[in-house]
């Protein structure tokens, strides 16, 4: 069952609000660059990624019409059947073009819409679907913070820095970093619920953040260990991310 | 004393057992490990030797495929030449070509790469598979023009640079004594050598590429970043001084070198601030100059002689341009947020420029420190060590768009202070100047951004100094420093809005003028239009007006009326003059046959302008009959070059064009602005684009011309004045107010113009493209015979701005594509 927040989405999705697939594309399109590159396996250059996950995100304009929420697919499985049907799609025209013919596109299979489609995601996939979400919930956290507040959490948690180092540099007290540490968190807290809830098309998926350490209830207990779980899920996107452009530059 | 006896024995016994225990336990388990590890290693080795077999057979049989399939083609090729048919023959030689390649690279594999990998040689490769095809890939081009690029008149050709994703090819020259004359009439002295780059589409620039160029070199005029510049219905290019440098990416990576691992030491770090405060005095003249680069990148700032400088004015725009935001620029170092509002559809003038070419020049001061490029955007975090303020630099210039630096001068008082203190790592954010609630004007630099000791003059950074090693680039022109405003805010909403009072006789007035008491409608010839003339050749370097778009240099509105009046009674007299001229003989002519000829030719355009005007109103069946092909990408979505692309790959119906365009521009709103429809196949304008622009419920003007290169005849400019309802005055002067008005950047009227060509890169909108007054949609004939590739200039935000008409029109086509295809396949 969808919540409201996923329906509205995938409501302005079918009716191709661009933000919408901006939205998509900015917080999924590196995972699926990753993805595809990995696929392709070295015959795919870094330009064709990159357009391929485009075309990804526009074969989505098609299967969006036809999505069924209630078969029980994960998010992250319908964006990857997609992908697999794009880079297959390709692969198939670049083979055709060899031939010297035209070829039709071909039929998306559907049967990624059932709970036990064919497609198997694999762990480093889903790990990286998630971390997506985490990342952008630290976006949007940055756009609707103040820039002091937003930078002492960068500082504090990202950089791992301690709160009497980041006061000096401020300027300022421990315990006004703290205070500013814990608004920025509370901040972060509402913005990731709200996009898991977004991106989540099954339970499991929405229990995903409690499963990596992120509880998403304001817990003074907790902070410590949601802060380093954000830093370590933001460190490995980082690196995985970089990573992934190395291997395809 | 029996009794002790066994319990010595037992207790003797037990901890000879223990011991005995755990010297098995010691033994056998390293044991295990070293029988695990060697039973490992065999595995690993019987995989590495099984993958070496694997990939050799794979290879082989990949080679002999290969050659068979070559062999193949050989014949292939020979029969088609013989029976003429040279585009198969072309077909199967580049189809040779791949086989050929693909048999290279598996011998290549079979003999040298898989057996270096087999003895884990695999580093030694490196240099094969990866520096040498970069190198190549890198490598400039011919140092001379091609037959079909021509030569360049005042220059001698001594060299070449590679060409960017601009698709122009860039040569080094020595200019002939009378440039260099000109150039030394014009203010910019020993100039040595220059930087030509040349856009043709015999070499395979594209129309959008020409057409962004010469748009860029528009606008770069105005701060005289350019020498030179030819505009030719074949070709077109500019010239700029030429720097001889390397470019800052090169640059990061010496300095790194020059460093321990762990991130810049001291002097290099010096260095690289010094490169980013010349990159931002650079952006901080661009910027008051009321000019966005719009692609700061490493690869764009060359350094010569510890200075950098920014070049490639590719993508430059006027910060308050009317024209629609796009998303050219370089991955990592464009703004996301640049992307989100250009699918939006804002307008340039809608946004802050000055903070995107900031947000590069954050990226750019990151990769500088990290060595690498911002792969996270805003989020990117420096591993290597740097001050904690520089830091906090980058994070302010590369945050969210309404909390970063508001101005270059911001961001470079900054930077200046880090770049001054004795022990830079010393510094905390606290102490930039930001920091302490706003910049005081003893922080911010006065053009010149260094002091003595460690800042030289930034103009001496356009000053040619003597070559330095390995790459060359382009950079920007001399020009006299500018008096720098004491204040720049954006005044970019505040643009007046033009409301059309009457739409025959074109007159519109300014609410802005109305505010201030002026209520009587303002005429065209009133208005102050660019002298746009692209098509003047070798147009010297002459210092303009300054144009910044700080409100507080803005002269008064009345002031701004007289000089408009002053400057359009000038062009009125040179126009008057230029029809003496070109047409001193008719006139002649006139002379002596006197009123009756007059009377004549006045009954003569009547005749000819009149059928036109009747048939405007005339609306005629469509028959569509050409085959066309094309699909969409449906979401509107950039290419890997911040292209929309329409492409195509499947056949359909003439009439989706039409049909598209009508969904694209239908606007019955009263702010619609008029579309301009431009023929240049027919004269009249052609009953089809006047069937599928008749109903667009907005003002629609055309013009039509069956010479490309005679846009400008009387015939065309005739026909343009009858359908805009002005051709009771057909002197000179309107003319050239007609020419102006089309040529005009700046005139809010015109917002969208279909250009109906026979061929890519006529003359036509070479010359009126290169102003672009709105968004410009290119039906072309060529496109439509040949299938091909079609180049839309549309901006991505027409996209989202009618986002669900174009995705019905998107599905339709869609639908029509299959069924076509379907039946091709059942035909087949």
């Amino acid at each position: 069952m969808l919540n409201a927040m996923t329906t509205s989405f995938v409501a302005r999705l079918r009716a191709r609000d661009p933000n919408a697939w901006f939205e998509l594309w900015e917080i999924f399109g590196p995972v699926l660059e990753a993805q595809l590159s990995k696929w392709g396996k070295g015959r795919i250059g870094n330009e064709t990624v990159r357009d391929l996950s485009q075309e990804t995100l526009a074969a989505l304009s098609d299967s969006i019409d036809r999505f069924d929420p209630s078969k029980g697919a994960r998010f992250s499985t319908w964006l990857l059947a997609i992908a697999k049907h794009t880079l297959g799609d390709e692969i198939d025209r670049r083979m055709a073009q060899k031939r010297g013919s035209g070829k039709r596109a071909s039929s998306l299979d559907e049967a990624w819409m059932t709970a036990s489609a064919a497609v198997s995601p694999g762990a480093d996939y889903e790990a990286a679907v998630f971390r997506a979400k985490v990342t952008a919930a630290i976006r949007a956290v940055e756009k609707e913070c103040d820039f002091q507040d937003f930078a002492i959490f960068q500082m504090r948690v990202l950089d791992g820095r301690s709160g009497k180092d980041v006061a000096n540099d401020l300027g300022t007290s421990e315990p006004t970093v703290s205070r500013r540490l814990a608004k920025v968190r509370t901040a972060l807290r509402g913005r990731l619920a709200e996009i898991i809830s977004t991106y989540s098309f099954t339970e499991e998926e929405l229990s995903e953040p409690s499963r990596n350490g992120l509880v998403l209830d304001p817990n003074k207990p907790d902070d410590a260990l949601f802060d380093e779980a954000i830093a370590e899920i933001y460190h490995t996107d980082a690196q995985q991310r970089r990573a992934g452009l190395s291997a395809t530059d | 004393m029996a009794g002790p006896a066994p319990i010595l024995l037992f207790f003797g016994a037990t901890v000879g057992l223990v011991i005995l225990i755990v010297a098995t336990v010691l033994l056998i388990v390293p044991l295990f490990r070293a029988i695990g590890w060697c039973f490992r290693g065999v595995g690993w080795l019987i995989a590495h030797i099984a993958r070496f077999i694997g990939r050799t057979f794979s290879d082989t049989l990949r080679a002999l495929g290969a050659t068979i399939t070559a062999v193949i083609f050989l014949p292939l090729i020979l029969i088609n030449i013989v029976i003429g048919r040279w585009s198969a023959a072309g077909h199967f030689a580049r189809a040779l070509t791949d086989e050929v390649s693909s048999v290279g690279r598996a011998l290549y594999r079979l003999f040298l790469g898989n057996p270096a990998r087999l003895l884990l040689m695999e580093g030694a490769l490196e240099g094969i598979e990866q520096r040498i095809p970069n190198a190549i890939a890198h490598a400039p081009g011919s140092d001379k023009p091609s037959r079909r690029t021509g030569q360049f008149p005042g220059y001698t050709i001594v060299g070449s640079l590679k060409g960017g994703g601009s698709g122009g090819r860039l040569f080094i020259a020595e200019p002939l004594p009378e440039k260099r004359a000109a150039y030394e009439r014009a203010g910019a002295h020993d100039v040595d050598r220059v930087v030509i780059k040349s856009f043709s589409s015999a070499d395979g620039s594209t129309l959008a590429q020409i057409i962004r160029e010469s748009r860029a070199l528009e606008a770069a005029r105005r701060l005289n970043l350019i020498l030179d510049h030819e505009l030719s219905d074949e070709r077109f290019f500019y010239v700029t001084p030429y720097v001889p440098g390397i470019d800052l990416t090169t640059e990061t990576q010496r300095l790194h070198s020059r460093s321990s691992p762990q991130g810049l030491d001291p002097e290099p770090l010096q260095s690289a601030l010094s490169y980013i405060a010349d990159l931002l005095v650079t952006l901080d003249r661009y910027h008051t100059g009321g000019l966005w680069h719009k692609d700061i990148k490493p690869d764009n700032i060359i350094v010569a002689d510890g200075e950098a400088h920014l070049v490639d004015l590719g993508l430059v725009t006027p910060l308050r341009s009317a024209m629609t935001l796009t998303t050219h620029g370089t991955e990592y170092f464009r703004d996301p947020e640049l992307v989100r509002l250009a699918l939006r559809g804002v307008k340039v003038h809608e946004v802050d420029g000055v903070k995107f070419d900031l947000y590069g020049a954050g990226a750019v001061l990151y990769s500088m420190l990290e060595n690498s490029f911002p792969a996270h955007a805003g989020l990117s975090r420096i591993t290597k060590r740097c001050p904690e303020a520089l830091r906090w630099i980058v994070r302010r210039a590369m945050a969210d768009i309404h909390q970063r630096y508001g101005s270059a001068r911001e961001m470079l008082a900054d930077l200046r202070v880090v770049a001054q203190a004795k022990d830079p790592f010393a510094l905390r954010p606290a102490d930039l100047p930001s920091m302490k609630g706003g910049i005081s004007e003893d922080d911010l630099p006065r053009g010149d951004h260094r002091d003595a000791q460690d800042f030289p003059d930034p103009a001496s950074s356009f000053t040619p100094r003597s070559p330095g090693p390995a790459a060359h680039s382009p950079r920007p022109a001399p020009r006299p420093s500018p008096a720098r405003p004491e204040s720049a805010p954006r005044v970019g909403k505040t643009r007046p809005k033009l409301v059309i009072a009457d739409w025959w006789t074109g007159k519109y007035r300014s609410d802005q003028f109305q505010r201030a008491n002026r209520p009587e409608p303002v005429h065209p010839s009133e208005v102050v239009m660019p002298a746009a003339s692209p098509g003047h050749r070798a147009r010297s370097v002459r210092p303009r007006p300054h144009r910044g778009h700080g409100a507080g240099h803005r002269p008064a509105a009345k002031e701004q009326l007289h000089s408009a009046r002053a400057r359009v009674r000038e062009m009125r007299t040179r126009a008057q003059e230029r029809m003496h001229r070109t047409s001193g003989k008719r006139l002649r002519t006139s002379e002596r046959a006197g009123i009756g000829i007059a009377v004549v030719s006045l009954l003569l355009v009547v005749l000819i302008v009149l059928p036109a005007v009747l048939r405007t109103s005339r609306p005629a069946p469509v028959a569509f009959s050409q085959p066309y092909t094309f699909r969409v990408h449906p979401i509107g979505m950039p290419d890997s070059r911040g292209h929309q692309v329409l492409r195509a790959d499947f056949p359909a119906e003439f009439d989706t064009i039409g049909k598209y365009i009508r969904d694209l521009l239908i606007d019955p709103s009263p702010d619609a602005g008029m579309v301009l429809v431009l023929d240049s196949n027919a004269a009249p304008p052609s009953e089809q684009l006047r069937a599928f622009t008749g109903d667009l419920g907005r003002p629609v003007v055309y013009a039509s011309s069956t010479n490309t290169s005679d846009y400008v005849s009387d015939t065309f400019v005739a026909e343009a004045l009858a359908i805009l309802g002005v051709n009771r005055d057909p002197d000179a002067d309107t003319t050239d107010r007609l020419v102006e008005l089309l040529r005009g950047t700046s005139d809010p009227r015109i917002t969208d113009l279909i250009w109906y060509s026979d061929s890519a890169g006529g003359a036509l909108v070479q010359q009126y493209g290169s102003t672009e007054p709105a968004t410009i949609h290119l039906v072309t004939q060529r496109d439509l015979r040949e299938n091909s590739l079609m180049q839309p200039f549309y901006s991505p935000s027409e996209a989202s701005d009618r986002e669900s008409s174009r995705a019905n029109a998107i599905r339709s086509a869609t639908r029509a594509i299959r069924a076509s295809v379907r039946s091709e396949s059942g035909n087949r």
